[in-house]
């Protein structure tokens, strides 16, 4: 399993554009297969390719001297799941990118033909050397595998083999241990973060920290089993994460932490719940977001 | 352009980027211990002040300005700021109660000292820069 999500990259732009897809296969760790539907890839892994995106074409601007990691994401919007079968485009802009603070302003949309599946909005991102997590040969020789000019491929109408019905779900998406539940008002959870996790042979290299994305997608996770056990509902796929405003990352979480989680109601009504997350690692806060969940009645197809 | 006419602005900014009150927002509060800044959010709070007053505010730039004529060793010996440097910054820091400089205060804790009013200070010291420059 590795955690790199940009699959080719069409147009790159350094300091303004870039345009790349991500094929969603079952060679995909990173899927969900809910009930009546095709199995979807989880929606921060976009979020990170568009990330991921973005900061190729800093490497490349930067002539492979800074990379974005981590910052502050004002908001992602979430429109819909992208289906195993389907290519997704990644298309990301960057408004501001100044090489001598360091910093980048950005934002990215990931769609299928024409339909939106994910938008980053208000992207805040330092910038790091690149050899301070990997080797800069290494990062040129895989840019350089990726970025091949060509045209966009067409969507196309497709059905799924029987054999790619059953993708493999992927067990880390989770936290490892609830210490305290309350429905309706707040779980916290913890996440022990392992050298072993498959994701750090990519993130990075040089120096392993836990992908935000990842983080925020346990904790989406758990947002949706937390607010399940509270409606006594058996099927957690009744709600879907439409918003997820002001994540920040303050810190790198690595190999040997333990993240606490704290999840909080912040208002709730019969169709929509806000949760706030505060993830610390000893006491020290390292991540936190807010997320808003809609509850969609009879959801089918997402077409 | 003075402290005053740019801190309506500014406690705009801080209050959206601290999602805070913009009534919590006072020229003396400390944007860390009383407004709750974490580092990450110094990276926003400068960006939103140079996009706003459409200035450039260097990394670095409270600390080359605070140290004025004094060398990196004379500001600052292993990370921690000497007693010469600790007098300059109290200078350049005058919004910043005097007991907040503790003895020990190392360079990498200076932005624990700021206050909303150092901000203000920042832009207006970056666009009278510019100006000149200009």
């Amino acid at each position: 399993m590795n955690f790199l999500f940009v699959d080719r990259i069409f147009d790159l732009k350094p300091t303004i554009s870039t345009l790349g897809i991500k094929h969603i296969t079952p060679s995909d760790d990173y899927l969900v297969h809910k009930p009546g539907q095709k199995p979807s890839i989880l929606s921060c892994i976009l979020g990170e390719a568009i990330g991921q995106l973005c900061s190729w074409n800093i490497i490349k601007a930067s002539d492979f001297k800074l990379r974005l990691v981590g910052g502050i994401v004002k908001e992602v919007n979430i429109y819909a799941d992208a289906y195993l079968g389907e290519s997704v485009i990644l298309e990301n802009k960057i408004d501001v990118l100044d090489l001598q603070n360091q910093v980048t302003h950005f934002s990215g949309i990931a769609r299928v033909g024409d339909k939106k599946i994910l938008e980053v909005k208000d992207g805040l991102g330092p910038l790091l050397p690149v050899a301070e997590f990997g080797d800069s040969e290494n990062v040129k020789q895989q840019l350089k595998v990726l970025w091949r000019p060509g045209e966009l491929p067409t969507p196309c109408e497709f059905q799924l083999t029987e054999e790619t019905f059953s993708p493999k779900l992927n067990p880390y998406v989770n936290y490892d241990r609830i210490i305290h539940w309350e429905n309706n008002v707040s779980v916290v959870a913890e996440k022990l973060i392992s050298q072993s996790a498959p994701y750090f042979a990519d993130h990075f290299p040089g120096r392993p920290v836990l992908p935000l994305s990842f983080l925020l997608e346990c904790t989406l996770q758990l947002g949706y089993r937390f607010i399940a056990a509270s409606d006594k509902l058996i099927d957690i796929n009744q709600w879907q994460v439409k918003q997820v405003q002001r994540i920040k990352m303050m810190e790198f979480v690595e190999p040997g932490d333990i993240v606490r989680t704290t999840i909080k109601v912040l208002d709730k009504t019969p169709t929509h719940i806000s949760l706030n997350f505060i993830a610390t690692v000893e006491n020290k806060r390292v991540c936190v977001a807010k997320a808003f969940y809609e509850k969609i009645s009879n959801r089918g197809q997402d077409e | 352009m003075d402290v005053a006419s740019v801190f309506p602005k500014i406690k705009v900014i801080v209050a959206d980027v601290l999602a805070v009150d913009e009534s919590e927002v006072e020229l003396k509060k400390q944007l860390i211990a009383e407004l709750g800044a974490e580092s990450i959010d110094f990276l926003d709070l400068i960006f939103q002040l140079e996009r706003e007053f459409k200035i450039k505010i260097p990394r670095g730039q409270i600390e080359k300005q605070a140290r004025g004529a004094l060398s990196d060793a004379e500001f600052e010996q292993g990370g921690v700021i000497t007693e010469k440097g600790m007098v300059v910054l109290k200078e350049y820091l005058s919004e910043v109660p005097a007991e907040n400089f503790k003895s020990g205060l190392k360079v990498a804790e200076i932005p624990t000292l700021f206050t909303v009013e150092t901000l203000c200070k920042l832009v207006v010291n970056a666009h009278n820069q510019q100006t000149e420059t200009a």
